[in-house]
């Protein structure tokens, strides 16, 4: 059998070529080239992933029958939990660390990186923070509302973040999140020193933890201005919803509790099991002077479709369904990925709506809302952020008081 | 990590195989919502159990931290 080790030609020359297709930037768009690395990503995970393996037998793909990346069989996303999905011995992996396990915390998903596959990762999702997040700055002071890698190691955000804080971060960008929850004191210190200097800041984390501050400001009738150019990056499915509040009043917080208009709002999905982030359009689009018409942005080096559910079969343009994947920088692990994400394509990528559960054989809405907090995840995330936030009029009154 | 991994199936048992029936569970395998569990589950290597940390939170009996707890203020 031909060697597809780490060492080998086959897959040093193939993470060169992805690297190099990468480097050609957002603007490149090379379908023709796109097919051919897919496919080679196809031969080598049909010949390393063993589980992937007997899936496309099942299905009767192999490589050499498979000659569009549109045929490649997608592996649906709880593969994840129960297999590991790597195109590598796992005891190679320089990174590795765990999805979420929300239903089964004894059962978690693994997700492993080759030192190749991270370079992969960090160029492709260096290039699109730089296109999306930060396209008007080199460096900005940054807040992690995540822990540290050193506290989570096994947190996928957790790494990744790390290395956009390296990037773009200024030397004084720290987390605020440690073992004992979040540092709010901190938090509202760094956002009234920026309003004090009128130097921006940007403060990137989940969601829900976004909602949760926010709420809590709004309670307690803390407002702040963050100086123009500040922004947020939250990441988090939904359907309409931002953990307990819609994503309308998500923005409308923002706006008024911080001062962040909607355009300088960038939501990010991010999986474990596509390596890939995809950023909304609205900060770049705004700069560029373009309206503000959110959606995800598909990079060259992806590509997603929306199939439906039963037939897994691609539904036409602006139908909602299963978001379906197709990663280069998945090389270690596998390049289609099913997921049960609902969302639809719209004109400048697609939109994630939620999440499916074929149990109800619908979108359910309440299990999408609860998908920020589900089970025993609520009362820990209580636990850590609102014993905090019930001190926020306090602490703002104390800061206010020192300063 | 080891104790994670050693309570899973090992990859590739016999009586196991991806099919399309894995989708549809309604689970998120990596929402960012769930760092702050992760970070938990996590933390439970070095002390207290997901379980347990969840049956102190609903029983009240969580503690928390102290006000002049700096946090993490280090950027490493």
């Amino acid at each position: 059998m031909k060697d597809y080790s780490l060492e080998s030609d086959f897959v040093r020359e193939l993470d060169q070529d992805i690297l190099s297709y990468v480097e050609k930037g957002l603007e490149h768009d090379d379908e023709a080239g796109f097919n051919a690395l897919a496919l080679r990503c196809f031969e080598l995970q049909y010949h390393t992933v063993e589980p992937y393996r007997r899936f496309c037998i099942d299905k009767g793909r192999e490589p050499g029958q498979v000659e569009r990346w549109e045929e490649i069989p997608a592996v649906p996303s709880m593969a994840f939990k129960k297999f590991v999905m790597t195109s590598f011995p796992a005891e190679r992996a320089e990174q590795r660390y765990f999805t979420s396990g929300t239903t089964d915390p004894m059962n978690k998903g693994k997700i492993l990186r080759d030192p190749g596959g991270v370079a992969l990762i960090n160029a492709a999702n260096g290039l699109l923070t730089r296109e999306y997040l930060f396209p008007d700055v080199d460096r900005m002071r940054m807040f992690l509302m995540v822990p540290s890698p050193e506290i989570a190691p096994g947190m996928g955000m957790a790494v990744g973040l790390d290395v956009v804080r390296r990037m773009f971060g200024t030397p004084d960008s720290r987390y605020l999140i440690g073992r004992r929850g979040l540092d709010l004191e901190f938090l509202l210190s760094a956002i009234m020193e920026a309003e004090r200097t009128g130097v921006p800041i940007v403060i990137v984390g989940s969601t829900a933890g976004f909602v949760y501050f926010m709420k809590a400001c709004e309670r307690d009738g803390v407002r702040f201005r963050l100086p123009p150019g500040s922004r947020l990056c939250d990441g988090g499915g939904y359907l309409e919803q931002f953990g307990e509040c819609s994503r309308e009043e998500f923005y409308l917080k923002a706006r008024e509790i911080l001062g962040v208009e909607e355009h300088h709002c960038v939501n990010v999905l991010g999986m474990g099991e596509v390596s890939t982030n995809f950023f909304d359009n609205v900060l770049k689009d705004h700069l560029a002077g373009r309206p503000l018409r959110r959606a995800k942005v598909i990079p060259p080096w992806s590509r997603t479709q929306v199939v439906d559910v039963e037939t897994l079969q691609p539904v036409p343009d602006g139908d909602p369904g299963l978001l379906r994947h197709y990663d280069l920088i998945n090389r270690g692990m596998v390049v289609a990925v099913q997921t049960d994400n609902v969302g639809f394509m719209t004109p400048g990528g697609f939109e994630i709506i939620g999440r499916w559960k074929k149990t109800s054989r619908e979108l359910e809405t309440e299990a999408i809302k609860q998908a920020h907090g589900p089970r025993f995840m609520t009362p820990i995330i209580e636990f850590l952020l609102k014993r905090s936030l019930k001190k926020v009029g306090k602490l703002h009154e104390k800061i206010v008081r020192t300063k | 990590m080891k104790r994670l991994f050693g309570r899973n199936k090992a990859a590739g048992e016999p009586e196991e195989k991806i099919t399309d029936a894995m989708l549809g569970t309604g689970e998120a395998m990596c929402t960012c919502a769930a760092l702050v569990a992760d970070m938990i589950v996590d933390a439970g290597q070095e002390g207290a159990s997901v379980s347990a940390l969840l049956e102190k939170v609903k029983s009240g009996e969580a503690v928390p931290p102290k006000a002049e707890d700096p946090g993490p203020r280090e950027c490493p």
